[in-house]
């Protein structure tokens, strides 16, 4: 099966190179630029995971994963950002994402830690 | 002042000397009628012994007696009391004689006969004379009293020249304390040291009364003959004393204390009144010193508290630009990192392609290699930025620096630097956030390191030392050192002399920000070529309650 993936920033250059890199690695992705795309495309393709950048134009990161928290229980949320921030890192962990790296990361560590995931949601 | 001289001509003391037992008794008569006290004698030998027992403020003496004569007795006065004051009178002067009298100290030469409007016009100038001169030595030594500035100075020369004023065998001052007692300041002529103990309430014993009443005394013989003081018992024997209060103002200062123990004499009122003049000047000196102490303790303070605020100015342009800078900084990073993560990840996807060649390979790995030292560039930049607040608890300052050493133990043994300490076997507990101030040494300590590469003995020395508040902890190398010019700027954010690559120029901005954020200061001291020395120092913890 393929797993489904939704990347979410702002930034187009981050949406191009985390949508060729994780295609490459056989996953079937979908970009969104800000949080009501990203909130339709999680309606209509029920992605697996979504990677979340946190800050955006109009609405935030936080206020993403909260409504994508109530549309999806089961979607696995990783939150990507420049932000270095330990309270907003814990806050996000709480409101249900599974981990929360700092951009700019390596690709590798980033496909670990999506495998990791999704190993781990596998039934 | 005249006519205070007159009234007191009483207690002036004339001897007359003459072999002319009618001439005595003219003179004795006529003075007598001027309210003077006279006494004679008929030769120049009893002159003298007289005056060894009894004080005369003025000598009138015939030049031709059996005997002893006027010139020979005049030096003979001179020896005994160079005060006294000598009239010589003679029936047959010549100008040689006249002169030479002169010369020897007399006061005047006049010839018999004389009329007596002529003498005693004379003897009212000659003890006129005698008391200014008097007051003259007290305005004398009011100058050396007014050039002392410091009270631990002006009251031994104020003790000692009351005795040489007032004739007094020992004086004293007592100086009103913060208590309301009399403590004694200063002494003069005393053979041993019990006064100083001397400590009097405002009433008790003659001092205290004095100080009390804010009147002058004059005692003569013993306290128990004395209805003002018959109730005190004296400590020793005093032939005589004068007690003066020292008054500016309203303010009582104190009082000055002469006596009279080895001289027969007592004091008169005469010299009272000299005490009165001196004691004026003398507490208006006091008062002076004690302004001029004041004046200096808030002068002092006054120095204190500028150079307090010329430190806390500089810390707070310095925290300001540190502040400044921090937010610049990370808002930079966040506008830098997302582009970064764009680079770092198309060129590890382009590395991952096949049909490479080598050296495009290469290139991609080059590329790869300098966006991941952008990253930690702008990683330093944030964590300078972050307002972290730090975790601050009691810290053993030996284990922590040892920890922080022996991280650096391995590097420094590869690259020959001789790591030597002088740690005392216990210090003080500082209070702070171990994670921040391990972060300060190893700054210090990489700095060090990388300051003694070029040179073929490699020293690094880390010394504590604890001090009456803080603990010092110094860092010293034999490395380049710093040129004076930049010793001011090595604390600013992004100053290096590193190159590109090398140094970002933040690991002392943030040191500094985190000493000071302990309560504590980091210091240097540097010579160009010879080597550098860090001290940090940081507030010594103290518990609460303990
Ligand atoms: N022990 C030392 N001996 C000589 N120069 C020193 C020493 N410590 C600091 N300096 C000077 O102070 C400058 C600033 O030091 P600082 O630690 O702030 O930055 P850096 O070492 O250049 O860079 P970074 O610490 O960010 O890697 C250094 O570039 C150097 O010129
Ligand atoms: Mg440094």
């Amino acid at each position: 099966m393929v797993y489904r993936i939704l990347v979410v920033d702002d930034e187009e250059s981050v949406r191009q190179v985390l949508a060729r890199f994780l295609t490459r690695k056989g996953f079937s992705v979908f970009t969104a630029g800000d949080g009501p795309e990203a909130l339709d495309l999680i309606k209509k393709e029920r992605p697996h995971l979504m990677l979340l950048d946190v800050r955006m134009p109009g609405m935030d990161g936080m206020q993403v994963l909260r409504s994508a928290r109530e549309l999806d229980k089961e979607i696995g949320i990783l939150v990507a950002t420049a932000v270095s921030d330990v309270d907003l890192a814990k806050q996000m962990m709480s409101l249900g994402a599974f981990d929360y790296i700092l951009k700019p990361f390596d690709l590798s560590y980033l496909e670990t830690t999506v495998m990791a995931k999704l190993f781990l949601m596998t039934p | 002042m005249k006519q205070e001289l007159l009234v007191k001509s009483s207690a002036c003391k004339i001897l007359v000397v003459d072999d002319e037992t009618e001439m005595c008794e003219v003179l004795q008569c006529q003075l007598n009628s001027k309210n003077y006290s006279v006494a004679a004698v008929h030769r120049g030998e009893e002159a003298l012994k007289k005056l060894k027992i009894e004080k005369f403020q003025l000598v009138i003496t015939d030049l031709k007696m059996p005997g002893m004569g006027g010139l020979e007795l005049l030096r003979a006065i001179k020896q005994v009391d160079p005060e006294v004051e000598v009239i010589i009178t003679t029936g047959y002067g010549t100008v040689e004689m006249a002169v030479s009298a002169m010369k020897e100290g007399a006061y005047h030469f006049i010839q018999k006969p004389f009329v007596m409007e002529e003498i005693l016009t004379l003897v009212e100038k000659a003890l006129e004379k005698k008391e200014l001169k008097a007051v003259l030595t007290v305005y004398e030594s009011s100058q050396t009293i007014f050039s002392n500035v410091r009270l631990e100075s002006l009251l031994p020369v104020i003790v000692s020249t009351a005795c040489k004023i007032l004739r007094a065998d020992d004086a004293s001052i007592m100086l009103m304390g913060e208590d309301g007692k009399l403590g004694v300041a200063a002494a003069y002529g005393f053979n041993d040291d019990k006064y100083k103990k001397d400590s009097l309430a405002l009433g008790e014993r003659v001092a205290g009364r004095v100080a009390q009443w804010k009147e002058p005394v004059l005692i003569w013989g013993s306290l128990a003959g004395d209805s003002r003081f018959s109730d005190v018992t004296a400590s020793r024997e005093v032939k005589s004393a004068i007690v003066y209060p020292l008054i500016v103002g309203k303010q009582m200062m104190g009082v000055l204390n002469a006596n009279r123990t080895l001289r027969t004499e007592p004091f008169t009122n005469a010299d009272l009144h000299m005490a009165g003049i001196f004691g004026s000047h003398i507490s208006q000196a006091i008062f002076n010193a004690k302004l001029y102490h004041q004046l200096e303790a808030k002068n002092q303070e006054l120095q204190k508290t500028y150079r307090q605020l010329e430190e806390a100015q500089e810390r707070f342009v310095q925290t300001e630009k540190l502040a400044a800078i921090g937010q610049m900084a990370a808002g930079i990073a966040h506008e830098l990192n997302n582009p970064l993560t764009g680079i770092l990840g198309f060129s590890e996807i382009l590395l991952e392609e096949a049909g490479l060649s080598v050296q495009q390979r290469e290139d991609l790995e080059g590329i790869l290699k300098q966006s991941r030292r952008c990253r930690d560039i702008i990683n330093n930049l944030l964590h300078f930025a972050r307002k972290h607040e730090p975790h601050k608890e009691p810290i053993e300052i030996l284990s922590l620096l040892g920890s922080t050493l022996q991280l650096m133990q391995y590097d420094c043994s590869t690259s020959g630097i001789e790591l030597l300490r002088e740690l005392p076997k216990s210090a003080p507990r500082i209070f702070g956030d171990a994670t921040q101030l391990q972060q300060v040494f190893l700054n210090i300590l990489i700095n060090a390191r990388q300051a003694v590469s070029e040179k073929d003995l490699k020293k690094l020395l880390i010394r504590i030392q604890q001090e009456s508040e803080d603990v010092a902890i110094h860092f010293e190398d034999n490395g380049c050192g710093i040129p004076r010019k930049n010793l001011d700027k090595i604390f600013d954010p992004f100053f290096t002399t590193k190159p590109v690559g090398q140094g970002t120029g933040l690991g002392l901005s943030i040191s500094y920000g985190i000493v000071r954020q302990h309560g504590g200061k980091i210091e240097v001291e540097s010579q160009e070529g010879v080597g550098s020395r860090f001290t940090i120092r940081l507030p010594i913890y103290v518990e609460k309650g303990g």
